[in-house]
């Protein structure tokens, strides 16, 4: 069946860059392996990311679209929902089978109808306004609830390294 | 711990390796020739054999006289009798054979495969230790080798059965990636492997024979020991091809005839795509199946004949049997799952009539592509037979619309959810260690007591080794050039500073960063100068994204605002068939991206 998966990524692909979406570029990493992607996110304007550009990476399964991907950030990244380490934690990224946070209801979490457009869309939406709720970075968190100026700050510290300034 | 040697033993000394093997073996035969010449020596060392052939075992007999029936010339014949009969000439000529073993598995490597990925490697060393480990095992805690000669034999033929496995495992792995990952055409590339795997079936085939028709020297039990491998390969090389080579070409050849057919008759390809599918499944399945069971036996039969419950060896094999019978069930529950749901389907989700279709125009949700055939769930959504098949053996509830199915019969709805939770399991062992599910022989590292440590930190320590020896320290050049980037953001900074800077920070990012916060001092010129050098900057970064991307014409002086607009022609790009494109494509649609970002921020930072 991985050969269906390939077929549904090179569409996603085809979708992706025929009708991209505003401030984001996805595509393989190499034509050689379509399994892996790299994803620029721009960080949503108004926000205390605007203006970055945050590069991620997606590692597809070979059962796709059966099984979500996994996506992490390779830059920089200070937030609530990302892990220190740069992975992502949104429910639509989570198998129906496991639920690490345990709060979800299954009609959150991953099902085959999401793609790689709505994912990167759900992470600008949670850059826009994190869910405290899941504390994939405690300390993110909680400096996101009290200390709201200190988080600007950093964020826009990631958003400069992000340019490359 | 041979492990630990054998885990950081680089690949590139294969090059010393044969250089000193080549220079033992020359100068081995030239003493044997020097020997030989003595017209006496044959009878010194028959005599000596007389006493040492009681104890050498009944194959070995058999392999001397082998080696006497060969039609030789005299001289060599005699060379190679000598080299056998003395006891360090013995070992240095294994290792030549050996040896030349490791260069022949090495060209066949460089024809058939070609480079070696980063993760190929990684697997072909965890194999090898592995194999060791578990032979060593075999050799010394079971069946209790006595004499060189024992050793010798079965060194030789556990050799050519672990470079068969290998390869074997190599064809596999190289076969998955290009069914499933590549996107190229690789017709040639398969035809190669399997070709490799029609002579490593053919050998297997005749190590078998050659068990046959030595089964009585060999005795029962050796017998069984030895053929067990050879039998594995054999169910493995067909399963290999069926899966990876027929299989693909069988389901283009069916989605080619199911258009064909497709106006005729709905039912009658229904029923065509689902034999394909079962006789795929089944076939593969048995094999799987076969081939755990045999392991099973083999190392049950391991455990049985080494007779000590409580040594280190029995408790390796306890292990792997355990492992084995967990596989076996999974295999076994994942295949009742299955027919338990298409049964469940065909009874309770009717195929959708010509008129639904009609009227869904949409694709299968699932894989995306265009539906002729097509089942109903309650919800009324429609998907392939096929795709909601996969779906439902993980979640029971409609993708699309998350309408929860209602599976009756508790006890196997039990069991779909255990699955699941297997599944999920397994999925986490895989992000985690990605090689352990490809072990041909598993070992649970965590029950073999003292190595359990070294097999897992080995592997991770040499990475590590690695990546500290990739920071050399950076050339003039290497720092000019660097510098000249962060030039070209900050124009006024001298290139000496930035040299400086860029010695100790050895990054771009961080040199720029400095300056932005002030620690690179500098006499900065007055305010509004500085705001020209930020015009200048922004148009400089103007003129990079003219010159990288080569394809919006952008004129030089060309306002801020203007080089905006060249975001609209990112959006109107055309998907390209051909994959080298594609990727300058996207190269270039993320460069625009990235300097659209940075005009727009230096340009903020300039407004505040
Ligand atoms: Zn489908
Ligand atoms: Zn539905």
């Amino acid at each position: 069946m991985a050969g269906a998966a390939l077929r549904r990524l090179m569409a996603e692909y085809k979708q992706l860059v025929t009708n991209p979406p505003e401030g984001i570029v996805a595509g393989p990493i190499s034509e050689e392996n379509f399994f892996e992607w790299e994803a620029l996110i721009t960080g949503p304007e108004g926000t205390c990311f605007e203006g970055g550009i945050f590069p991620a990476k997606l590692i597809f399964p070979f059962d796709y679209p059966l099984s979500p991907p996994k996506m992490q950030f390779t830059c920089d990244m200070f937030h609530p929902n990302v892990y220190p380490d740069g992975r992502v934690c949104i429910s639509i990224l989570h198998a129906p089978g496991d639920d690490p946070m345990g709060y979800e209801t299954s009609a959150e979490r991953w099902s085959p109808v999401q793609s790689v457009e709505k994912i990167l869309l759900s992470v600008v939406s949670i850059l826009a306004e994190p869910n405290d709720e899941s504390g994939a970075n405690v300390d993110a968190a909680k400096m996101w609830r009290e200390n709201r100026e200190e988080f600007n700050r950093i964020s826009e510290k990631i958003v400069r390294k992000s340019l490359g300034l | 711990m041979p492990l630990g040697i054998l885990n950081r033993l680089p690949i590139p000394t294969l090059t010393t390796y044969s250089v000193i093997s080549a220079a033992l073996f020359v100068s081995l035969i030239y003493n044997a020739k020097h020997a030989v010449e003595n017209p006496d020596w044959k009878s010194e060392f028959l005599t000596s054999d007389k006493n040492s052939s009681d104890i050498i075992g009944d194959e070995e007999e058999e392999h001397l006289i082998d080696l006497e029936t060969i039609n030789l010339p005299e001289s060599i014949r005699d060379i190679l009798f000598y080299m056998i009969q003395d006891n360090f000439s013995r070992w240095v000529f294994v290792n030549a054979v050996t040896c030349a073993i490791l260069l022949l598995g090495r060209m066949i490597q460089i024809i058939v495969f070609g480079d070696l990925r980063t993760i190929e490697i990684h697997i072909f060393r965890e194999k090898l230790c592995n194999y060791f480990l578990y032979k060593c095992i075999f050799m010394f805690g079971v069946i209790k080798v006595q004499t060189t000669e024992d050793v010798i034999f079965l060194l030789g033929w556990f050799g050519i059965l672990g470079f068969l496995q290998i390869f074997v495992q190599f064809s596999k792995d190289r076969l998955e990636y290009m069914a499933t990952v590549s996107s190229r055409d690789t017709f040639w590339d398969r035809c190669k492997i399997v070709t490799l795997l029609l002579c490593i079936l053919s050998i297997a085939s005749y190590m078998i024979y050659f068990c046959l028709t030595n089964g009585d020297n060999l005795g029962y039990n050796i017998f069984a020991f030895m053929i067990a491998e050879c039998l594995s390969i054999t169910l493995r090389v067909p399963h290999i091809v069926i899966k990876y080579v027929i299989d693909p070409f069988e389901a283009k050849f069916i989605r080619n005839q199911n258009q064909r057919f497709r106006e005729r008759n709905v039912f009658a390809n229904f029923i065509i795509s689902k034999m394909e599918i079962s006789l795929t499944y089944y076939i593969s399945l048995g094999l799987d199946l076969a081939d755990l069971c045999l392991e099973l036996l083999h190392y049950l039969h391991m455990v049985l004949w080494s007779n000590a419950l409580f040594s280190v060896a029995s408790f390796a094999l306890c292990m792997h049997v355990r492992y084995l019978t967990t596989e076996i069930q999974r295999k076994i529950k994942k295949h009742r799952n299955y027919i338990w749901i298409l049964n469940h389907m065909e009874k309770e989700y009717p195929m959708a009539s010509e008129k639904e279709l009609n009227e869904n125009s949409d694709n299968c949700a699932i894989c995306w592509e265009k539906m002729e055939v097509a089942r109903k769930l309650p919800c009324r959504h429609l998907f392939h037979a096929t795709c909601l098949q996969l779906w439902l053996e993980q979640d029971t509830s409609c993708p699309t619309c998350r309408y929860v199915l209602n599976m009756n019969g508790s006890s196997i709805r039990r069991s779909t959810t255990s699955r699941q939770t297997t599944r999920g399991v397994i999925r986490i062992g895989r992000a985690a260690i990605p090689l352990n599910r490809q072990h041909f022989f598993h070992f649970d590292g965590t029950a073999f007591f003292p190595s359990s440590r070294y097999v897992s930190w080995l592997p991770s320590f040499s990475v590590q080794v690695m990546s500290t020896m990739g920071a050399p320290e950076l050339s003039d050049s290497q720092l000019e050039t660097m510098a000249r980037q962060v030039q070209q953001i900050f124009p006024h900074y001298p290139i000496n500073l930035l040299i400086d800077n860029l010695r100790q920070t050895r990054s771009v990012s961080v040199t720029s960063n400095n300056i932005l916060e002030g620690l690179l001092p500098f006499e900065e010129p007055n305010i509004i100068e500085e705001s020209s050098q930020m015009n200048r900057t922004i148009s400089d970064v103007t003129e990079a994204s003219t010159s990288t991307a080569a394809y919006s014409p952008t004129q030089e002086n060309e306002n801020i605002s203007e080089s905006y607009n060249s975001n609209v022609n990112i959006k109107e790009c055309e998907f390209s068939s051909i994959p080298a494109e594609r990727e300058i494509t996207l190269k270039n649609r993320k460069e625009q991206l990235f300097l659209n970002a940075k005009q727009k921020y230096l340009e903020r930072r300039l407004v505040n």
